[in-house]
């Protein structure tokens, strides 16, 4: 029986398709650079050339064969989306919960200046960020992490608060364990499923961030093979050829559903290590 | 004065040649405006003209800084509306010819050492007001005052201002310090000496020009309505509106589908393409005319070796750069500028040496550059794209930098080692009081070669156009040996238009909309 029909099995047809989704948008991510028949920066033909043998999604906005900049376009892409993700996740989870386990005062700060950033749209935060300190790759990537933190922290910090009552808990507070062991060992592994339905979520919103900001040139500069930049620099041309707009689109449209519905339907799979019962809602 | 003179723009139409045949011969003829006079270009408009209507154009390039000051211009939005408000004594028709605007009559003395001016008799202000000799000489002394010296100072820095004698209302005599035989040609740029009246106030502007000022708010848009007592015959239009709030190209390109606006000005040139079978859309196609060189200060290392600059030249493939930047609809153009005036030296041509483009950077120790640009101009940045992807094969790595139009325009522009800037057609004449004199608005290149500006001297208080021209062939010999622009193309103007905006005349100046041609447009 091979791994997907395990998978299958476990996960349904949906699941699978959503793994099979992630497959293929991961594997042209990693071994598109090694696949792509011209270099992705260099001008071969007529700008907005249609398709044709050799170059199979035609031209874009300065005569780039398009099919080379989609598979070169992904993996900065992904990778800033998987570190602003890991960083914000990160960051968002160990404030959550540590205002959880903590309370009072620290709580409150935590809680409150998440509140003040919640009440910006995520887009508008990240640029109103951008707009004073710059733009570069690793900045995107902060900025895009910090933004996830406030949402994070509070979906996180609704989760642990179920789980700090929780006997094995006190019985750690009772004997004296720091509470750097208390969150790391007891907490933590009992909102894991939360966890991994905020990593998804916070995926695709990196992906969607990152798309914008490169999109509106806060990110990926010219003449970087990106996605969101491709969709930037070719809408101009979108009647005279669509690829090199459609193709980006398409594959991070991809890549955001399936990441959805996969983090979904693993997080209804997983079960809490220790916990008696945690809501899957917890935000 | 000049008699020799390219055929008119019609004539060009007949002439047979082929857009191939026309790109390789590096320049002169137009071959897009040829490609124009057909398929998705405007046809020529046969119907009567109705009166009436507002003209919705769309333009990018607008900042905070948007400015109605008739001698302070530095972005195309503000071009245009100082076109729009103002009249000169001289400006350039369509066919890239120094005509009479205001000036009745504008004639230099045997030796140039002083300039007869007359203005026109029925010439008014927007406040009915007769343009006299006074205004004219108001006019050139707000231009030149040293506190406070606009674009054209340098253009008028020969002529004495403190002698002006009036002959009568309507005409007046400035003596020169030096000889200054080519006034006509370095104040035909429309943007740059336009005649005020004596109370001229830039919050309350008042021009001669063919319309009125209604209201702005800066980067977003300025309101104009028709002068109806002007001279030149007033507009078919009510009014117009200059649109610059769109971010971009592609948003001004929505409005227009979108019937929110009736024209985009200075359009990419691949939109013709989406256009053509648009039964609601055409394009109007200049000839080749605008530049948009890229500009290296000469006195900041590297490009303060003439080696260096002389390399990113050699690198060029300019037929690809004309192939790719502007999709074909421009022609070749050799570092010089300049190709309409009779004058123009065609023998100077640049092909691509790559190995020598190598071997002089390698001389330089340059591997490594920052160009510097913003989105001042249509296919600025597309070109800055190809610039690097072209050095890269003669071994530099040009990184491009795209700054924010504002930033740029406060803090960047003329400051920065290396970047691009756009200029309108001019006479060669009229392009160094810009850009290579001391003390040029618009030097951004801070370049001053001894032997450049003393040709520049001697040429320019010469009345003879065959002595004046051999000259003016050493000035451009000296431009096109170490200047300190790259000029790889002669950009065709494109602008797109909703089909039922008439009237727009075919040029060859650069400026969108058939050389500003409002009088003459209408909507149907």
């Amino acid at each position: 029986m091979t791994i997907l029909h395990v998978f299958f099995r476990r996960q349904g047809w949906l699941g699978t398709i959503a793994l099979l989704l992630v497959v293929l948008v991961l594997a042209v991510v990693i071994l598109g650079p090694f696949l792509a028949p011209q270099s992705p920066t260099d001008s071969v033909d007529d700008v907005f050339a249609l398709p044709a043998p050799g170059e199979w999604l035609g031209s874009d906005v300065l005569g780039r064969d398009v099919l080379s900049r989609v598979l070169s376009g992904g993996w900065r892409f992904l990778t800033m989306a998987a570190i602003a993700t890991i960083l914000g996740v990160g960051v968002g989870s160990l404030l959550g919960v540590t205002a959880a386990l903590r309370g009072g005062v620290l709580d409150e700060m935590i809680m409150r200046l998440a509140d003040v950033a919640l009440a910006f749209p995520q887009l508008i935060l990240a640029l109103l960020f951008m707009s004073f300190a710059g733009s570069s790759l690793s900045l995107v990537v902060l900025v895009i992490a910090v933004v996830h933190m406030p949402q994070v922290a509070r979906t996180l910090r609704a989760a642990a608060l179920k789980v700090v009552d929780e006997d094995y808990v006190r019985y750690s507070r009772s004997i004296g364990l720091p509470q750097w062991r208390i969150l790391l060992l007891d907490i933590l592994p009992n909102v894991r499923t939360t966890l991994l339905v905020e990593s998804g979520l916070r995926l695709t919103f990196s992906i969607a961030l990152i798309a914008s900001l490169n999109y509106l040139s806060f990110g990926a500069q010219p003449p970087s093979a990106d996605w969101g930049l491709m969709i930037h620099e070719n809408q101009i041309g979108i009647e005279s050829n669509p690829w090199p707009v459609i193709a980006p689109v398409v594959l991070i449209a991809l890549l955001s559903i399936g990441i959805n519905i996969l983090s979904d339907r693993l997080s209804r799979g997983a079960k809490p290590r220790l916990a008696a019962s945690e809501p899957d809602d917890a935000a | 004065m000049d008699d020799l003179r390219l055929p008119p723009i019609a004539d060009l139409a007949s002439s047979g040649a082929t857009r191939r045949t026309l790109l390789k011969a590096g320049g002169g003829l137009a071959a897009a405006g040829l490609l124009g006079l057909g398929g998705a270009s405007a046809q020529a408009d046969t119907a009567v003209p109705k009166k009436g209507g507002t003209l919705r154009v769309a333009i990018t390039g607008g900042t905070a800084g948007d400015t109605l000051d008739a001698h302070n211009t530095l972005t195309q939005p503000d071009s245009y509306r100082v076109m729009a408000m103002y009249d000169g004594l001289v400006s350039l028709s369509p066919d890239a010819q120094v005509i009479n605007k205001l000036a009745e009559s504008m004639e230099c003395d045997a030796k140039a050492m002083s300039w007869t001016i007359r203005v026109r008799s029925d010439a008014k202000f927007h406040d009915g007001r007769p343009v006299t000799a006074k205004d004219v000489a108001f006019s050139f002394n707000r231009i030149s005052d040293p506190k406070a010296p606009t674009v054209g100072a340098v253009a008028l820095a020969p002529l004495d201002l403190g002698n002006i004698q009036y002959l009568d209302d309507r005409t007046l005599r400035i003596p020169t310090k030096v000889p200054y035989a080519v006034l006509r040609d370095v104040i035909s740029c429309p943007f740059m000496a336009g005649i005020v009246p004596t109370d001229y106030d830039p919050k309350k502007p008042i021009g001669a020009g063919p319309f009125k000022f209604k209201s702005m708010t800066p980067a977003q848009q300025t309101e104009f309505t028709r002068f109806d007592e002007y001279y030149d015959g007033p507009a078919y239009l009510d009014g117009f509106i200059l649109q610059e709030q769109f971010t971009d190209n592609l948003a001004a390109y929505n409005a227009l589908q979108g019937g929110q606006v009736d024209a985009v000005a200075n359009a990419p040139a691949n939109l013709i393409r989406q256009i053509k079978n648009s039964t609601t859309l055409k394009a109007l196609l200049s000839e080749p005319a605008e530049i948009t060189p890229f500009t290296m200060r000469a006195d900041k290392p590297p490009f303060n070796d003439p080696n260096v600059r002389m390399a990113l030249r050699l690198m060029m493939d300019r037929e690809r750069f004309v192939k790719i930047t502007l999709s074909g609809y421009g022609t070749v153009a050799n570092d010089i500028y300049g190709q309409y005036d009779p004058s123009f030296d065609s023998s100077l041509v640049r092909h691509q040496d790559l190995d020598q483009a190598k071997f002089l950077l390698k001389k330089a120790g340059v591997d490594r550059l920052e160009l510097i640009t913003t989105d001042m101009a249509n296919g600025i940045i597309p070109m800055a794209e190809i610039f690097a992807q072209q050095a890269a094969k003669a071994g530099v790595k040009v990184q491009v930098t795209q700054a924010n139009n504002d930033v740029y325009s406060e803090n960047m522009y003329s400051k920065v080692p290396f970047s691009q800037d756009f200029f309108f057609y001019s006479p060669i004449m009229g392009q160094p009081p810009l850009s290579f004199l001391p003390g040029s608005f618009l030097n951004e290149t801070h370049w001053a070669d001894a032997e450049y500006l003393k040709v520049y001297d001697e040429a320019k208080g010469i009345v003879d156009f065959g002595k004046r021209t051999e000259m003016i062939h050493r000035l451009q010999q000296i431009e096109f040996e170490r200047g300190t622009w790259v000029v790889p193309s002669y950009n065709s103007v494109v602008d797109i238009l909703a089909k039922n905006v008439m009237g727009l005349p075919k040029s060859r100046t650069g400026y969108a909309l058939g050389n500003f041609s409002l009088t003459k447009a209408w909507l149907a």
